[in-house]
């Protein structure tokens, strides 16, 4: 599409949301959000919920606050003309940019119907209160959107140091997006659970799986998969660090969650997208060699040392294999479908991937 | 030609998501029944409104784990659910979790070390979300070989301030909200992808 665009470059120039300060704000407030989001679980397992303004609410509320209005102020700034540009009304708005608005919405507004919620019907202590899935919805949206940002601005730019910057940028937030989708089972990696064990393996398995296959289809880097879920360990290993440091300033409890393994269950989705396998096929494999990693090695270590960490029983295992390979292929699918939205790399081999594909040589 | 194929990609992968979903959401409620009594069970929800546990710890000397049973009353209070028990030491030295697994209808085992005498609290639930129940306390321990030590924990429900439906009416919400916001997504999504089909199409 690039080079077919290339004559009318000039109706399209203008500074892209990096440049506009937008995107590292989003990126910052993405990992922020991430970190608050853990410390106030912790929060809430040691210390209780004492009130609505609590350290580790204020610091979701406000970093939140800022995403909404950079990405308000990145629809207002971002006046380009481009195929990227979701035309309404009179104007034009970046279609990344649109998701991150509706992300950083719903969080916001999830945060005085949680609380109406608790005081009409009392306090619901899980991550799965239903106005508490509302604010994870949101917070996995601004993530999605901020990866849609980088990588539509990364196809708008010619310039090569610009289109790897960018590249990176989606990367990062397809690190994040991995940790978003991944607090929806903090209260299994606390060992809190609030529901039956057996919904652990089955979202652990699935969950990681749709930003893995979208990412490794795109392709920023070699291996991108990869680097997401070795991205997302050193994001959790500085959790840990968050945590730890907070506990010592009496602002957060002891309790520290468990760091799951996706590092194979990225080397498998590259392997397998780079020898062309389907989005599915990609994703039933990742949520089975991530259903065996953290099964089979975290837990038999944990078993033979004592500690406390993944406490699957084979029941447990055995009730959560299908459902958990199940949704593995579909998120597989959905993020084959979204990558091929955003012009993937393994597209372009096809036909209809000649078509779609938004790529350029410099990949 | 294009969008149409991308329609039907769309259409397809909607339909496996519905049928999975159908599965998903079955097989694991199939395989963990749901606490409480059963509909047959008419005298048990009086019952309910009453749920205690019986815990006897029978410590096993120095450096060993101490045995830990709980004894739910009724023991169908949580059906085959699993229960969450925590101790931990009240300046917070150890903290001891686990999910269990019934080992006799309302009967749950696990062995903990209580390196320590002293001020500990525990934390029990079992039951799902805001419908399930919890005890916490403070109890005295004192950890001697062959010494056992028995305390009674009182449950509370988390609906007991709300009606039974808040919670499945709170999840209906939640789908609403989460459908129209990824329709909203999906359909930005589709237009990027046909705009880049109508442009390369040129």
């Amino acid at each position: 599409v690039l080079h077919q665009v290339g004559p009318e470059r000039h109706r399209t120039a203008g500074p892209d949301l990096w440049a506009l300060g937008v995107l590292p704000v989003l990126a910052a407030g993405a990992a922020a959000g991430f970190l608050g989001i853990y410390w106030d679980i912790s929060w809430h397992i040691d210390k209780g919920r004492d009130s609505f303004f609590t350290p580790p609410h204020n610091f979701i509320y406000a970093n939140m606050s800022i995403v909404l209005a950079a990405s308000l102020y990145g629809m207002w700034r971002d006046r380009r003309q481009t195929p990227f540009h979701l035309p309404a009304g009179g104007h034009r708005f970046q279609a990344g940019i649109v998701i991150v608005a509706v992300g950083a919405a719903l969080v916001l507004a999830f945060a005085p119907l949680d609380e109406l919620w608790h005081r009409l019907f009392g306090v619901d202590v899980t991550v799965w209160g239903p106005m508490h899935l509302v604010g994870i919805l949101g917070l996995v949206l601004t993530r999605l959107g901020g990866l849609v940002c980088a990588w539509l601005d990364r196809e708008l730019t010619a310039d090569p140091a610009r289109r790897r910057l960018l590249g990176d940028v989606a990367l990062f937030f397809a690190i994040v997006l991995v940790g978003g989708s991944m607090v929806a089972v903090a209260e299994y990696e606390f060992v809190v659970p609030q529901y039956p064990m057996v919904w652990h393996p089955i979202l652990l398995g699935a969950l990681p799986v749709f930003t893995l296959v979208l990412v490794a289809r795109l392709a920023p880097r070699p291996w991108a998969a990869t680097l997401v879920t070795l991205g997302f360990t050193a994001l959790r290993l500085a959790l840990a660090g968050w945590l730890i440091a907070a506990s010592h300033l009496d602002l957060a409890g002891l309790s520290r969650p468990v760091i799951p393994l996706l590092i194979p269950a990225g080397l498998a989705v590259d392997l397998l997208v780079a020898r062309g396998a389907r989005g599915w096929i990609a994703g039933l494999a990742s949520g089975a060699v991530t259903l065996a990693v953290n099964g089979l090695l975290i837990d038999a270590a944990a078993s033979a040392t004592g500690g406390i960490h993944l406490v699957w029983t084979s029941t447990t295992l055995e009730r959560a294999v299908v459902p958990a390979l199940l949704l593995s292929a579909l998120l597989g699918a959905a993020g084959a479908a979204v990558a091929g939205a955003l012009g993937d790399r393994a597209a372009e081999g096809t036909p209809e991937g000649q078509l779609v594909s938004h790529g350029s040589p410099s990949r | 030609m294009g969008v149409r194929r991308a329609d039907l990609r769309i259409g397809r992968l909607t339909g496996a998501a519905v049928l999975i979903a159908v599965t998903i959401i079955a097989s694991p409620a199939r395989a963990a029944p749901s606490p409480g009594p059963q509909p047959a069970q008419a005298a048990a929800s009086a019952a309910l409104a009453r749920v205690t546990a019986q815990v006897s710890i029978q410590y096993g000397g120095p450096r060993l784990p101490a045995t830990v049973l709980v004894r739910l009353q009724p023991p169908f209070a949580a059906g085959d659910a699993e229960l969450l028990l925590s101790m931990f030491h009240a300046e917070g030295h150890v903290i001891n979790r686990r999910v269990l697994e019934p080992i006799a209808r309302g009967v749950y085992r696990i062995e903990f070390p209580f390196p320590s005498g002293g001020y500990w609290g525990y934390y029990m639930r079992f039951g799902q979300g805001q419908a399930g129940f919890v005890s916490n306390g403070i109890v005295a321990l004192a950890p001697a070989a062959g010494t056992v030590d028995n305390f009674t924990a009182q449950f509370r429900s988390g609906l007991r301030r709300a009606p039974p439906y808040v919670q499945p009416l709170g999840y209906a919400a939640f789908a609403v909200i989460a459908a129209l916001a990824l329709a909203g997504v999906w359909m930005t999504l589709a237009w990027l992808r046909n705009a880049g089909l109508s442009r390369s199409a040129r």
